[in-house]
C-alpha cells in the first residue's frame, strides 16, 4: 500500500462577493497516494480549481479558509509559515495552469524564466551550470530545438510549446506532486494529446511522483487516471478507481454526467440530459447540494447532507440512496 | 430520432460555395502581397436541405472565418456563394439584409453574444422590428413564443443577460436566430463554452428545433464527440483547406486523410475495458518542419508522415473515393 | 441631427437603463465611501450638504446676495454676517449659498456641451476607424494640444465675457476628453460578438452605435464626468477670477475671489471663504470620481 502524499480533510473555503458569501468548498475530503494519478472532475462552480489552489494557498484575498486541513506528508500546509511554504511551492508541489499564455512572464525570455526557477529551489552556484540544467529541462519536455527556445519570448512560441515551458518550470525541482488544472483545455486536441503523453511519461520516469489532474473531460480521465473524484457544488460526491467510476458509478450526479458525455466512440442515440442547472453558491441548497435536480431524491435529502460512505473496496459515495 | 440525408437531395443543395478565398491583409509597413496566410483557401462545399453538416478543425483551420464569410459578415476576397441557386456575393447591402432573414447565425460565447444593456425580449424582438416582419402589437407575442420554443418562460423577456446562466443565454441567442423563421443556420461552436450537462440540453434543443422547422444546419466545432452525435456529414478543415468530407459514420470508420486520422486518434475517449490506458509512453513523433507551410501547396505537409516532395508543389483537389466521401491527398489521386 | 438625437437619447436611455439599478448603485457607492476613509466620509457629507444648499438655497441664506450695505463694508464674520461682508457690503455667506447654484450649473452645462459633441464624435471615430477616425482624432488632439487657459481665453475673447459663454468655452475644452473616452469604449465594444449578432439582425451602423455601443460605454463616461465636472468648476472659477466669466455683481464663486484679491492683506476672509468652498467642492467630486471608478472596475470583472 503506497504512502499518503496529500490528504485534504474537511476543507471549507468561503469567498466574499458583492452579493454575499459564496460557499465554494464545503467539507472536501480527498486523499492522494504516492505514485498515482488522481483525477478531479466537475463542471464550473464545482470547486475543483479552488481545491487545487487552496493546497498551495494561492487563493485571492476575498477567499477565506473556514475550516479543515491539508496535509502534505506530515505538515499541515494551511498553517505552515510562509517561508516554509515557499520551499514547498515548486519544490514539493507544483502547479500547471490552464492558459499557458498567461502563466508565463511575457517580458522575460524563456531561458531566463527557467533559470530563475532553478536558482530559487536549487543551490547551483555557477551560471553556466544553471543554464545547462535549464536546457536539460527543455529536453525533458520534448521541446524541439531547445537552444533556440531558450532565447525566445513566450509569445514567439505556439500554445503547445508554451505549455511545455510551463511544465518544465513546474518540474524544475523534481516536485513530488504536480497539480495540473485543465492544462489541455485551451489547446488543440492534437497538441493536447502530446501534452498528456508528456505528463504520463514524466510520471513513469519518476520525475514527478504523483499527479492531481483537474479536468471536466471524462475522456482524459479515462486515458490517464488511476482514481477519480467527482465534485459538485463544493463537495466530493463520489470517488473510486477509474473503471468503477466510468462504468459502475452510483451517485445520481455522476450517472447524469456520464450520460451527458458525447464520446467519439459512442453511437448516436437519444441524449438524456439532467434537469436544472448548477446551484448558486451564495445560497446553496440545504442538505445535499444535488437534491433539487436529483431523480432519486428521498425525503432525507434536503434535510441532511450525506457523508462519503464506502460502497465497495475503493469506491465511496455521498448519497442517502446508497447508504448501507 | 431520424437523421435525414437522402441521395435524392444530391442535386438540390441549399448552399453552394465555390473557390471561396478569405485572407486578412497584413497591416503596417510590411505589406507583402506574396506571402499571405489564407484563412480560407479555395474552399468548395455544398450544404443540402435539411441536413446538418459538421465543420471541424482546430484553431487556425479557418472554420469560423468560413462561417462568417458565408454570411458576408466578412467580405470574401474571391469565389462564389450560391444560396438557393442565387449568387449572393454581389448583392448590395439592402438585398443582403433581406437575405439575412433566411440565413442566421448562433454564436459561440454566451457571455458576449448578447447586448448587456438589452433585455432578452428586446434582443429577440429587434430582428422583427428591423426587418419589419411583424406589426408592433405582434412583436411581443412572437418574442414570448420564441422564448417558449427554446425552453424559457415568457416572463424572462424583461430580464437582462446577467440574470441568466450561460446555458440560458445561449438559448436566448438561439431564439434570436430563429425568430425570423430562417431556413439556414450557421452554428459557430454553440456549446463549446458550456458545461457538459448544459451542452446536452442545448444539443437536444437544436435537434428538436431542426425537426420542427425543417432547418438546415452548418455546425462548426472542434469537438468530434459532439459533431458525431448531431451531424449527418462531416467536413474537416486544416489551415484554410478542406481536406476531407464524408458521411459521419463513414468518416469515423474509414478516415482517409492523414490529418483526419491523427485528429480522430488524438481525441480523448472513455475506454471500455478496465486497466486499459491508451496513452503510450511518448510515442515517436513525426519531426515537425517549420516555415515550410507558407510555401507548400498542402498545408499539412510539415506534420504528415506520408509526405512527399510533390506535395509541396502539386495543386490538389477533392477526389471522390466512395459515395459521397471526398479526400484531398496525393495518396488518393 | 446626430447631436440632437443624442441629446434626447441621453436622458431617456439613462432612465430606461433602470433608475432602479441607478439608485441601488448610488446607495451602494455612498455606503462604500463611508467605510473607506475619513476623507471619503467627509466628501460624501460635503456633497450631500452641497446638494441641500443647491435645492434649498434661497431659504437658507440670511440675506439677499445682491443687497448692498455700504455702512458695513469689509466686515469680519459676525452674528449678522456669518462670513463677513465684501467690498460692497454684501453678505458673503448668502453669496456663497446662491453661488452654489450658479457654479454647479456652470459645471453641469459645460460638461453637457462637451458630452453632446464629444461622445458622438468619439463613438463614430472608434466604430468606423479608417479615414474618419484619423480626421476626428487629429482634430481632437490639436484641440488638446493647446494650453487650456490659452484656449479658453481665446474663446472667451471671441464670444465675450459672461457666465454662459464661459460654460460654452469650457465645454469646448472638455470635448476632446470625452471623444477620447468614447472612442476607447467603442474600440473595445466593437469586437464583442453581440455586435456581429446585431449586424445579423439587420441593424444599420447608426443603430448599432446608438443602441449597442453607446449604452455599454456609459460606465466610464459617468465616472470620468465627475472628475471633469470638478475640472469644469475650477475652470469656471478661474475664469471668474480673471474677470472673463461671470461678471460682478453675480455671486459666482470665482468672481468672488476676484473681488477678494484686493483685500487679501486687509481682510483675508473675503478671499478665503469663496476659495475654500471651491477647493472643497472640486476635491469632493474628485474623490467621488475615484470611488466610482473603483466600484465599477471590479464589478465589471465580477459580472462575468
Amino acid at each position: 500500500m503506497s504512502e499518503k502524499l496529500l490528504e485534504i480533510r474537511d476543507l471549507s473555503v468561503h469567498f466574499n462577493t458583492f452579493e454575499g458569501v459564496a460557499r465554494v468548498l464545503d467539507g472536501v475530503c480527498l486523499t492522494l497516494y504516492e505514485g498515482e494519478v488522481l483525477g478531479l472532475i466537475g463542471e464550473s462552480g464545482s470547486g475543483k480549481t479552488v481545491t487545487g489552489l487552496t493546497v498551495l494557498r494561492l487563493l485571492p484575498i476575498s477567499a477565506k479558509v473556514v475550516s479543515g486541513s491539508v496535509y502534505f506528508h506530515d505538515d499541515n500546509l494551511l498553517v505552515l509559515p510562509e517561508y516554509k511554504l515557499r520551499d514547498i511551492r515548486g519544490g514539493g508541489i507544483s502547479l500547471v495552469f490552464q492558459e499557458p499564455g498567461t502563466s508565463l512572464n511575457p517580458v522575460a525570455k524563456v531561458g531566463d524564466q527557467l533559470m530563475d526557477v532553478l536558482k530559487l529551489h536549487q543551490q547551483i552556484g555557477d551560471n553556466n551550470a544553471v543554464r545547462a540544467k535549464a536546457m536539460e529541462l527543455l529536453e525533458a519536455v520534448n521541446m524541439p530545438r531547445p537552444s533556440l527556445v531558450m532565447s525566445q519570448y513566450p509569445h514567439q512560441l505556439s500554445a503547445g510549446m508554451q505549455q511545455r515551458v510551463a511544465i518544465a518550470m513546474a518540474i524544475a525541482s523534481n516536485p513530488e506532486l504536480l497539480i495540473a488544472d485543465e492544462p489541455t483545455s485551451s489547446l488543440d486536441v492534437t497538441v493536447g494529446k502530446r501534452i498528456l503523453e508528456l505528463m504520463i511519461y514524466l510520471k513513469e520516469k519518476r520525475t514527478i511522483s504523483s499527479l492531481l489532474f483537474i479536468t471536466h473531460s471524462f475522456g482524459i480521465i479515462s486515458e490517464i487516471c488511476d482514481r477519480v473524484a467527482a465534485m459538485y457544488a463544493g463537495n466530493i460526491v463520489e470517488y473510486g478507481d477509474v473503471y468503477t467510476m466510468l462504468h459502475k458509478c452510483c451517485h445520481p450526479y455522476t450517472k447524469g454526467l456520464i450520460n451527458s458525455v458525447l464520446d467519439i466512440d459512442k453511437k448516436r442515440s437519444e441524449l438524456k440530459p439532467m434537469k436544472g442547472t448548477i446551484p448558486r453558491l451564495i445560497n446553496p441548497p440545504s442538505g445535499c447540494g444535488f437534491h433539487p435536480r436529483c431523480p432519486e431524491r428521498m425525503d432525507k435529502c434536503p434535510v441532511e447532507k450525506p457523508n462519503l460512505n464506502p460502497i465497495a473496496k475503493n469506491h465511496f459515495v455521498a448519497c442517502h440512496a446508497y447508504e448501507k | 430520432m431520424v437523421y435525414l440525408y437522402s441521395d435524392l437531395d444530391k442535386n438540390n443543395p441549399l448552399l453552394v460555395i465555390e473557390g471561396l478565398v478569405q485572407y486578412f491583409p497584413r497591416r503596417g509597413i510590411k505589406r507583402r502581397e506574396d506571402k499571405i496566410m489564407f484563412a480560407v483557401d479555395n474552399v468548395n462545399l455544398s450544404v443540402f436541405k435539411s441536413e446538418t453538416l459538421g465543420l471541424v478543425g482546430e484553431s487556425g483551420s479557418g472554420k469560423t472565418t468560413l462561417g462568417r464569410t458565408i454570411l458576408r459578415l466578412l467580405e470574401p476576397k474571391s469565389g462564389a456563394i450560391y444560396f438557393r441557386g442565387q449568387d449572393i456575393v454581389h448583392l448590395n447591402s439592402k438585398q443582403m439584409r433581406m437575405l439575412r432573414v433566411k440565413m442566421q447565425m448562433v454564436f459561440q460565447n454566451p457571455h458576449s453574444s448578447l447586448n448587456p444593456r438589452m433585455t432578452a425580449g428586446q434582443t429577440i424582438g429587434r430582428p422583427l422590428k428591423v426587418f419589419g416582419r411583424a406589426k408592433k402589437s405582434e412583436i411581443s407575442d412572437r418574442v414570448k413564443n420564441a422564448l417558449q420554443m427554446v425552453g424559457l418562460i415568457p416572463d424572462d423577456c424583461s430580464k437582462y443577460p446577467h440574470e441568466f446562466s450561460g446555458g440560458q443565454r445561449q438559448r436566448i441567442g438561439i431564439a434570436r436566430a430563429i425568430v425570423l423563421n430562417p431556413e439556414f443556420l450557421i452554428l459557430d461552436e454553440p456549446t463549446s463554452a458550456l458545461d457538459v450537462s448544459v451542452q446536452a440540453q442545448i444539443l437536444n434543443l437544436l435537434s428538436g428545433l431542426k425537426e420542427q422547422f425543417e432547418l438546415t444546419y452548418l455546425f462548426i466545432s472542434h469537438d468530434l464527440g459532439v459533431v458525431r452525435h448531431i451531424c449527418d456529414r462531416i467536413a474537416v478543415m486544416y489551415k484554410g483547406q478542406l481536406l476531407e468530407i464524408a458521411k459521419t459514420e463513414e468518416l469515423l470508420e474509414n478516415a482517409s486523410h492523414p490529418y483526419t486520422k491523427v485528429l480522430i486518434a488524438s481525441v480523448p475517449r472513455i475506454t471500455q475495458k478496465p486497466r486499459q490506458k491508451r496513452i503510450p509512453r511518448c510515442a515517436p513523433r513525426t519531426i515537425q518542419l517549420d516555415g515550410a507551410e507558407m510555401d507548400s501547396k498542402c498545408k499539412f505537409y510539415s506534420r504528415c508522415e506520408f509526405r512527399k516532395e510533390e506535395c509541396k508543389q502539386k495543386e490538389l483537389h477533392l477526389v471522390e473515393i466512395e459515395n459521397g466521401h471526398k479526400v484531398r491527398c496525393h495518396l488518393y489521386e | 441631427m446626430l447631436t440632437c438625437s443624442l441629446t434626447l437619447f441621453i436622458p431617456t436611455l439613462t432612465l430606461e437603463l433602470g433608475t432602479n439599478s441607478m439608485f441601488k448603485f448610488i446607495t451602494q457607492a455612498i455606503k462604500r465611501s463611508l467605510r473607506r476613509s475619513k476623507l471619503a466620509r467627509f466628501s460624501t457629507g460635503y456633497l450631500i450638504l452641497l446638494l441641500v444648499i443647491i435645492i434649498f438655497g434661497p431659504y437658507l441664506a440670511p440675506s439677499d446676495p445682491l443687497a448692498l450695505d455700504l455702512e458695513h463694508t469689509v466686515q469680519p464674520p459676525s452674528m449678522e454676517y456669518p462670513f463677513g461682508t465684501d467690498g460692497m457690503g454684501r453678505c458673503i455667506l448668502s453669496r456663497i449659498i446662491y453661488g452654489a447654484r450658479l457654479t454647479s450649473l456652470a459645471g453641469f452645462v459645460a460638461i453637457l456641451v462637451g458630452m453632446t459633441v464629444g461622445i458622438p464624435l468619439g463613438l463614430i471615430s472608434g466604430y468606423c476607424r479608417g479615414k474618419i477616425d484619423t480626421v476626428i482624432m487629429m482634430g481632437m488632439e490639436t484641440l488638446m494640444g493647446f494650453p487650456y487657459l490659452l484656449l479658453v481665453i481665446v474663446l472667451i475673447t471671441m464670444l465675450g465675457p459672461s457666465l454662459p459663454n464661459a460654460m460654452v468655452a469650457i465645454g469646448i475644452w472638455i470635448m476632446p476628453y470625452y471623444t477620447r473616452l468614447a472612442r476607447a469604449s467603442a474600440l473595445s465594444i466593437k469586437e464583442q460578438e453581440f455586435i456581429e449578432a446585431a449586424r445579423m439582425s439587420g441593424e444599420s451602423n447608426f443603430s448599432i452605435i446608438l443602441r449597442y455601443i453607446f449604452p455599454n460605454s456609459i460606465s466610464p463616461i459617468i465616472v470620468w464626468s465627475t472628475i471633469y465636472y470638478a475640472r469644469a468648476i475650477l475652470m469656471a472659477a478661474g475664469l471668474g477670477f480673471l474677470g472673463l466669466g461671470a461678471q460682478p455683481p453675480i455671486p459666482e464663486w470665482g468672481a468672488m475671489t476676484a473681488i477678494g484679491r484686493e483685500y487679501i492683506f486687509v481682510a483675508p476672509h473675503v478671499l478665503f471663504f469663496p476659495s475654500i468652498i471651491i477647493l472643497l467642492t472640486a476635491l469632493s467630486f474628485n474623490i467621488w470620481g475615484d470611488l466610482l471608478r473603483d466600484i465599477l472596475d471590479p464589478r465589471l470583472r465580477g459580472m462575468e
